[in-house]
């Protein structure tokens, strides 16, 4: 569920990329949920081919997705419908972490740079700026931008080719989803003719949207499947055959065909885009690794990357990572022995494991990622409220139970009053909650109040200030960006050094915000 | 008979003697003056009064202004010495002149010590202080109790402290409450708050002391259990007179400010020490202390108008002053 301050906040980085009046189109979707294309024409009062090519720049920018529904009331008739994807809008705040997780890429250190890092960045970024496009798109722009001759040029299209396979089998790039899946809702789903037309949009966007993108999304194997190489290339390389020639000439070339009609689709038809659930795995796997290495030492946080990178099923939402001890020896590449792994391995309280001969740990990654919530929430505490607030909130927060005032007081050496104060301070501000139980004894007070920290209501109001304040920087870095114009030369270095700091904020503040929102 | 005298004198200058050298027959009966007790005890010259009203009259006015009381004379003490010597004359065991009002019985007025209803109220309060033992009480408790109004309370216990009898102490949970207690008795933890306090007040000194010998001792061991530190401690200083409890509490504290981290050991590595499973402690690193959050490093994290500033509201980061601060310059 996302709160008010996230809408603003897609709302204002479509507006910063693309303009407002495409911002209003992407606002009136996420205000309202799934419309079609008249009723969005009607929302924002705009002309139907200005809303049409809205449309178009945030389906090629996978900011919306679009589905067929049987029209109500007909049964052969359909409905194009149009849902703004939220997590995607979100994403564009971060391309440049995303470029920089290509090893060897423009991003790294120069001495580490390599021409195919730098290749595969060329190709990501590519993608990354232009939403969807197929790999001929990708090899005109290389080549428009380096202005190579024919001969080079075809050497060049090969080595684009494997770079981009293998961004294909890292699966930081997959093919683009259907475009306008067909989806039959489910007879329970469909809105009784009781209800108003209102509810009935404002209900079924939720289950519609989800079969949406289930639908919308390809197989494993199509989504990742390479770009073959042509027959010609195979032949030029001496690569041996994946389907071998028989002995039938004429059946060799029908194959050598029908490869070549591959290639060509794939190619000039297929459009591919940036697979953002890897790129999050992997900044997850940054931030988790930040914080075992500030824990438990760098050695923690290499054996931690090894485990990750060695886990077969890469899904962002899967807190339990599995790998198997080979595999994680091979990603360590021997920097490490044996007994020091293994003594990491249970400091980070893997679970170990055996199948069929071979050792499997399995790592939960959610006390990680406690562990980093909890810092970033402990930080924000210590500003507010000082050093007492923040014994109270780690006391909470670590025992995860009722307690009462004076237990509190006693535990974290404070003075009763001054705890009490602070008490109140926290809960006022929604960070804790309290529980009033009577009181037995005569003579004293009425009731004896208990404190706890539920976190999954805090989390929410946290998140929602975490949107706000990202969307507060944006505002800022907008209205330096619109100060460029005005002023002077020599005022121009200082603005933007306060331009650049905003940014670097704005990226520190996106892991809080993957943190809560994402992970 | 100097009163008899004295009388002479004052009565010579009311009536001029048409002979100064014979006795008026007043005078006569003056002289031959016999007091007559009346049914009050009280002394009254019946016939030199009733015969000689003006007499009676200066009698009166001499007499009206003396005290015929001891604490009002001495109270005051304004009196003059003539008054003064008449009241002690009358007092020791003189004729009394009569007088409007009959005063009260010689025997019914106040002695110089105490009252014994005061008494027995004061042995009741200290009585009932007694019966708390160490806990002490509330003055407003013994007032609920023995029934006493409030001001004879007050006064009470003034004299009782005064006699040191009992003795004022701090209650750590009620610090405006005045809790007395028996001066035999020394608080209890309850009231005194314990080993960490010290006139009612948390002693930071003793409790910082006592955290750096622990954190001494986990960097001495790189993981201990609680056991450990407190064993370490004891061979340091024999004479350490903290209990095991009183250490766990301190161990709490620094898992609480994060200094010291609080784990399993896996019986390798830094915890070789330690039996695997148990819990331990160990000091955390500086570089997981010292991190900053990334909301809190903005002005917006700390902001307490957040939930107010809107885009392009009132308050908003166009015109933020916080963020004008943090970026340095008026213009930003």
């Amino acid at each position: 569920m996302v709160g008010v301050y996230g809408k603003r906040l897609a709302k204002e980085i479509i507006s910063t990329h693309f303009g407002d009046l495409v911002a209003k189109v992407c606002n009136c979707l996420l205000q309202s949920g799934t419309l079609s294309l008249h009723e969005i024409v009607r929302y924002t009062d705009m002309p139907g081919s200005h809303v049409k090519n809205c449309l178009l720049i945030l389906i090629q920018h996978n900011c919306v997705q679009a589905f067929c529904t049987p029209r109500k009331g007909s049964t052969d008739k359909t409905v194009t419908l149009y849902m703004a994807i939220f997590d995607n809008i979100i994403n564009r705040m971060r391309f440049s972490k995303f470029l920089s997780l290509i090893k060897g890429g423009d991003l790294a250190p120069k001495d580490s740079q390599t021409k195919e890092g730098q290749c595969k960045y060329a190709l990501l970024k590519g993608i990354l700026q232009n939403g969807r496009l197929t790999f001929e798109q990708l090899v005109e722009r290389s080549i428009s931008k380096e202005q190579q001759t024919d001969r080079v040029q075809e050497k060049h299209q090969s080595e684009l080719r494997a770079c981009f396979n293998e961004l294909v089998r890292s699966h930081y790039v997959e093919r683009c989803p259907r475009p306008e899946p067909f989806i039959y809702p489910d007879p329970e789903d469909q809105p009784k003719p009781t209800k108003r037309r209102g509810a009935k949009t404002a209900e079924q966007p939720l289950s519609l949207e989800q079969q949406a993108i289930e639908a919308a999304t390809l197989a494993e194997s199509e989504r990742f499947s390479e770009i073959p190489e042509s027959s010609v290339e195979r032949t030029g390389d001496g690569i041996v055959n994946h389907s071998p020639a028989t002995g039938d000439k004429r059946k060799h070339e029908t194959l050598e065909t029908d490869l070549d009609l591959l290639v060509a689709i794939a190619e000039n038809e297929v459009l591919w885009r940036a697979n953002f659930e890897k790129l999050l795995y992997c900044l997850r796997t940054k931030i988790c690794a930040e914080n075992v290495r500030s824990r438990l030492g760098d050695d923690a946080g290499v054996v931690f990357e090894a485990i990750m990178e060695a886990n077969a099923e890469k899904k962002i939402k899967a807190t339990i990572v599995i790998a198997t001890f080979d595999g994680i020896l091979n990603n360590l590449s021997g920097s490490m022995t044996l007994d020091g792994v293994r003594t990491i391995l249970d400091e980070l309280d893997c679970k170990s494991a055996t199948d069929k001969l071979e050792a499997i740990y399995s790592l939960d990654l959610n006390a990680t990622l406690e562990a980093c919530k909890n810092d970033e929430i402990e930080a924000v505490v210590k500003a507010r409220y000082g050093d007492q607030g923040y014994k109270i909130f780690r006391l909470l927060s670590t025992k995860d139970q009722l307690i009462e005032t004076d237990r509190i007081a006693e535990i974290t050496f404070m003075e009763k009053k001054e705890a009490h104060q602070m008490l109140y301070k926290l809960w006022r501000d929604e960070f804790i909650d309290i529980k009033k139980v009577p009181s037995q004894g005569s003579g004293e007070s009425a009731s004896i109040s208990l404190w706890r920290l539920h976190r999954k209501p805090f989390y929410q109001t946290l998140l929602d200030d975490i949107f706000h304040a990202a969307l507060n920087l944006t505002v800022k870095i907008s209205q330096l960006v619109e100060k460029q114009h005005e002023i002077l030369e020599d005022d121009m270095k200082n603005l933007l050094k306060r331009k650049f700091i905003l940014q670097l904020s704005l990226l520190k503040l996106d892991d809080s915000l993957m943190l809560f929102h994402d992970f | 008979m100097k009163f008899t005298e004295y009388m002479a004198a004052v009565i010579s200058t009311l009536h001029e003697p048409k002979d100064p050298k014979v006795e008026s027959d007043e005078l006569k009966q003056l002289r031959d003056f016999k007091p007559l007790p009346n049914k009050n005890n009280a002394y009254i010259w019946e016939s030199p009064f009733f015969l000689f009203p003006s007499l009676a009259r200066v009698a009166s006015l001499l007499f009206f202004s003396s005290s015929f009381d001891d604490e009002r004379n001495q109270s005051h003490g304004s009196h003059s010495r003539s008054q003064r010597s008449l009241v002690k004359r009358r007092n020791m065991s003189g004729p009394d002149l009569s007088r409007k009002r009959p005063r009260p019985d010689a025997s019914s007025r106040p002695t110089t010590g105490a009252p014994a209803p005061a008494l027995a109220e004061r042995d009741k309060i200290l009585e009932l202080i007694r019966s708390r033992a160490n806990r002490g009480i509330w003055s407003a408790d013994i007032k609920r109790e023995t029934n006493i109004p409030q001001t004879i309370v007050q006064k009470q216990i003034k004299i009782l402290l005064g006699n040191k009898l009992i003795k004022e102490v701090t209650d750590i949970r009620y610090k405006s409450r005045k809790v007395y207690m028996a001066a035999e008795f020394e608080p209890s933890d309850e009231i005194s708050g314990g080993t960490w306090f010290s006139g009612g007040s948390l002693n930071k000194e003793v409790i910082s002391d006592v955290r750096k010998r622990c954190k001494q001792q986990i960097m001495m061991l790189k993981a201990a259990t609680s056991d450990m530190i407190y064993k370490g401690m004891k061979k340091l200083d024999p004479n350490l007179m903290y209990t095991m409890q009183q250490i766990g509490d301190i161990l709490q504290s620094l898992v609480i400010d994060k200094e010291v981290d609080e784990i399993k050991s896996t019986g390798k590595g830094d915890f070789a020490n330690v039996p695997a499973g148990k819990v331990c402690y160990r000091i955390v690193q500086s570089s997981c202390r010292t991190q900053v959050g990334a909301l809190a490093s903005i002005p917006c994290g700390v902001c307490p108008r957040l939930r107010d500033c809107t885009p392009h509201g009132e308050i908003s980061p166009r015109n933020c002053e916080y963020y004008k601060q943090w970026l340095g310059g008026e213009y930003f």
